[in-house]
């Protein structure tokens, strides 16, 4: 296994280090221990906009549980700035594939509910949430409930409610799968721009290998069964990502290149498990 | 082309008017039938079997003008009121707390599941034993009665509250207090409203239990007097009522459903 | 790599088997302590008001044991109500739900009446019923269907409205004909209501038949009640009750158990 290289005096703003996670499954009277991760190691610095990709089954998302601490892994750790993570902590916040909104409370108060839930005063709290509403551009609706917006509203309400608590860190799980391709594409434009006027550090869960490439500054690909980490591909593309990155020859070359490496995965889990 | 899209939509527009006001009228004809049975029935019925629909109207009338009427349902609906909110209140804390703790569930899960299954009315009498003539047996019975629906479907939610809902919560460190109170609860309270829903039935069946068997006062007393006297008119007049109680508190708790968690209905709509 | 999911997977099974031993403890020693709390208040209570536990466990006994003792009696005069009157009632219960499902005209006529009873509470018309029919079998098991009959068959009709363009849409572009698409498909993807409609109208039909024989009085598991509880017989009254309640659990559990099984097929 290789340990990210740690420069001691700066350590990187996430750090990832051999992870280690089974899931366990009831068959009949006994257990099974399914092996999700297996010693996943990955090292993301300030700013940095990393996506990973993985066939379906290969534990990207439980990976990004464990980064923010839901999940407890068996084995490794987590460090944000070289410190150990326990569990969810202010300098991270996720973004869920199912948007994870309350269905009761009205825009404003789901983007709020984060800070009310650290204590914030309510006039303080508004604000915020107010202001981040509008920067992902859905002033005039924080009067509206969840059932009343589009899926690709939704989740830019899920997005303001991850700003509003100004985090170092954002985790996105899948978080444009359930919206459709037009939307998808102005979603993530938006969030390409968020993005390079926050500076924010950003891991972005996918299964697109297109939005993968497009969004991120290294691709990390994953292996399935047990979930492993098969090579990080570094995006030297321009910024910032417009419409026209995609039509350029070096976004196709590296667009085949990762999926040249997904396959290999794919096929060496098949052959891990036939094997088995 | 437009002009012929407006008229094929006046056309659809004109038959479907038609058919609504075809099934209203099926409709009112199969319930005046009902009525009309009935009001011949009773003419060639003796009396004691049988009176005439109208002389029930012209005994509801009587009834609502002496009062009896009127003190007889105040009488019923607070027992009935009083029990369902018992249930309610005792009912959703008990299943929210069955939900929550697996020690707590299996202590009295089995008992829950019992006494929903057991036919409760069999308690009143012990129940009129212990707890003397007045409202306190009904109020008991009612309660028996109504309030499992509700411990059930509120079991049932907290149950169902899915990672979907606490994840998010739990990444934003909320407390387990703060999990109880901002998610939990109002996550549930379709699930207590949908019991509470099964429950009017339920306690109404009750109240009529209580009322006959212990001291016969309100809806249930009424009834009891008037059929042990033959006066059939009369008898069909708390019949009546407690069959518009009924549906009034269904349709009252239907609609505060749709007022305390609108997003249930475009849930269903959409099919999820 | 393997110890860490050998140590992890120990873990597991320990967890897993703690758990099982832990809800044996709580559930027996809850019902140990119910036990107690009972008997310790049966003795300190008036014998007119309450009985321990043992008094009721040897009068239960005692009475199973004679089979010419008013509980076995009582229980069968009740039984032999409830069973042909709950088969009446479902059967006629699906064909109105049928009816009510597939035609229009079936629904708007029947609709009216099925909302009334619906929300009519079945033990009002016990008085009414008693002026007409008369004390007898003949009311107990009219009482059973009217109670029975109105959850069976508005689950049968929801449930034939819910059936999925998934199921019909092959049948009919394969050209089945209307009597062939009911038999064949509405029927049986309907079946896991009509099961939670018979789940629901037997419970009714118990509350109700147990009613009408605190109204008669004289027969039944009802009437035992009525007759025990007015002599102050407390150890004796609670014996219809456990009866009661073990008919109500075994019943529960076995459609519970049909449902489930039904369901765990349709699912896919």
């Amino acid at each position: 296994m290789t340990v990210p290289t740690v420069d001691a005096a700066t350590p990187p703003k996430l750090a990832v280090e051999n992870i280690q996670k089974t899931f366990f499954k009831s068959v009949k009277d006994d257990v099974v221990g399914i092996p999700v991760l297996n010693g996943v190691s990955l090292s993301v610095s300030q700013g940095e906009f990393v996506s990973v990709i993985g066939p379906s089954g290969c534990g990207k998302s439980t990976l990004l549980r464990i980064i923010d601490g839901l999940i407890q892994p068996e084995g490794g750790r987590v460090l944000v700035d070289g410190r150990i993570v326990s569990g969810p902590g202010s300098d991270r916040a996720v973004v869920f594939q199912y948007f994870g909104l309350y269905p009761w409370r009205s825009v404003l108060r789901n983007v709020e509910f984060g800070l009310e839930l650290k204590g914030v005063p309510a006039k303080e709290r508004q604000e915020i949430a107010l202001e981040n509403i509008a920067q992902v551009g859905l002033r005039g609706f924080e009067n509206h409930y969840p059932h009343e917006l589009s899926g690709g509203m939704r989740q830019r309400v899920g997005f303001a409610r991850a700003l509003s608590l100004d985090p170092q860190i954002i985790l996105m799980d899948e978080p444009f799968s359930s919206v459709d391709e037009q939307t998808r594409e102005l979603l993530q434009e938006q969030l390409l721009e968020l993005w390079s006027a926050t500076r924010k550090t950003i891991l972005f869960i996918t299964h697109s290998i297109d939005e993968a490439v497009y969004m991120a500054n290294r691709v990390v690909v994953m292996g399935a069964r047990p979930g492993r980490i098969v090579e990080e591909i570094t995006v030297d593309l321009p910024h910032p990502r417009t419409s026209e990155v995609r039509a350029l020859p070096r976004f196709g070359e590296i667009r085949a290149h990762a999926w040249e490496i997904l396959k290999k995965g794919i096929r060496e889990s098949a052959e891990l498990n036939a094997a088995a | 082309m437009t002009t012929s899209l407006a008229h094929a939509a006046a056309r659809e527009a004109a038959a479907r008017r038609y058919v609504k006001r075809r099934n209203l009228a099926i409709r009112t004809g199969s319930i005046a039938l009902l009525f009309l049975a009935w009001e011949i029935g009773g003419m060639f019925t003796p009396r004691i079997f049988l009176a005439p629909f109208h002389d029930t109207v012209l005994a509801f009338w009587k009834l609502t003008k002496d009062g009896t009427l009127l003190t007889a349902t105040a009488n019923s609906l607070s027992v009935l009121l009083a029990g369902l909110a018992i249930s309610v209140v005792f009912g959703a804390l008990l299943g929210l707390l069955m939900g929550r703790y697996l020690r707590f569930n299996w202590m009295i899960g089995p008992y829950v599941n019992g006494l929903y299954a057991t036919p409760t009315v069999a308690l009143l009498p012990v129940l009129s034993l212990w707890l003397g003539l007045y409202a306190g047996p009904k109020i008991a019975i009612v309660v028996l009665l109504a309030i499992f629906p509700i411990i059930k479907n509120t079991y049932a939610g907290v149950i169902t509250v899915g990672q979907e809902l606490l994840e998010p919560a739990v990444s934003m460190r909320a407390s387990e207090f703060q999990i109880a109170r901002l998610v939990i609860a109002p996550a549930i309270i379709p699930f207590v409203m949908a019991g509470l829903r099964l429950s009017v039935g339920r306690g109404i069946v009750g109240l009529v239990v209580g009322e006959f068997f212990t001291a016969q006062t309100g809806l249930g007393g009424l009834l009891v007097r008037y059929a042990s006297s033959f006066r059939t008119a009369e008898m069909f007049v708390p019949i009546i009522v407690l069959v518009a109680a009924g549906y009034g508190l269904t349709s009252l708790v239907v609609l505060l459903q749709q007022r305390l968690a609108p997003w249930k209905e475009t849930e269903r709509d959409q099919g999820l | 790599m393997t110890a860490i999911d050998d140590i992890a997977l120990q873990a597991e099974r320990a967890r897993i088997r703690r758990t099982k031993i832990d809800r044996v403890l709580i559930v027996v020693c809850t019902f140990i302590g119910f036990l107690a709390v009972w008997e310790i208040a049966g003795r300190l209570s008036n014998p007119l008001f309450f009985a321990p536990v043992s008094d009721v466990v040897r009068e239960f006994w005692l009475s199973l044991l004679d089979p010419r003792g008013r509980l076995l009696n009582g229980l069968v005069e009740t039984l032999s109500v409830l069973v042909p009157g709950f088969v009446i009632a479902s059967v006629l219960g699906v064909a109105l739900g049928v009816l009510m499902g597939r035609s229009n005209l079936g629904f708007q006529i029947l609709d009216p009446y099925v909302t009334i009873f619906y929300n009519t509470p079945r033990v009002a018309l016990i008085p009414l019923l008693l002026l007409w029919i008369g004390v007898g079998d003949p009311l107990k098991i009219v009482i059973v269907i009217l109670a029975a009959i109105f959850p069976v068959s508005v689950n049968t009709m929801v449930g034939i409205r819910d059936v999925s363009a998934q199921f019909t849409e092959p049948a009919r572009s394969m050209n089945a004909t209307e009597s062939q698409l009911l038999r064949k498909v509405i029927l049986p993807a309907t079946f896991p209501y009509v099961v939670a409609g018979i789940k629901l109208g037997l419970g009714r039909a118990l509350t109700t038949v147990i009613v009408a024989e605190f109204f008669v009085s004289v027969s039944g598991l009802g009437g035992i009640l009525q007759a025990t509880s007015s002599s102050y017989q407390m150890a004796k009254m609670f014996a219809p009750v456990i009866i009661l309640a073990a008919m109500g659990v075994a019943i529960d559990g076995l459609l519970t158990y049909l449902e489930r099984s039904v369901l765990r097929r349709y699912r896919s």
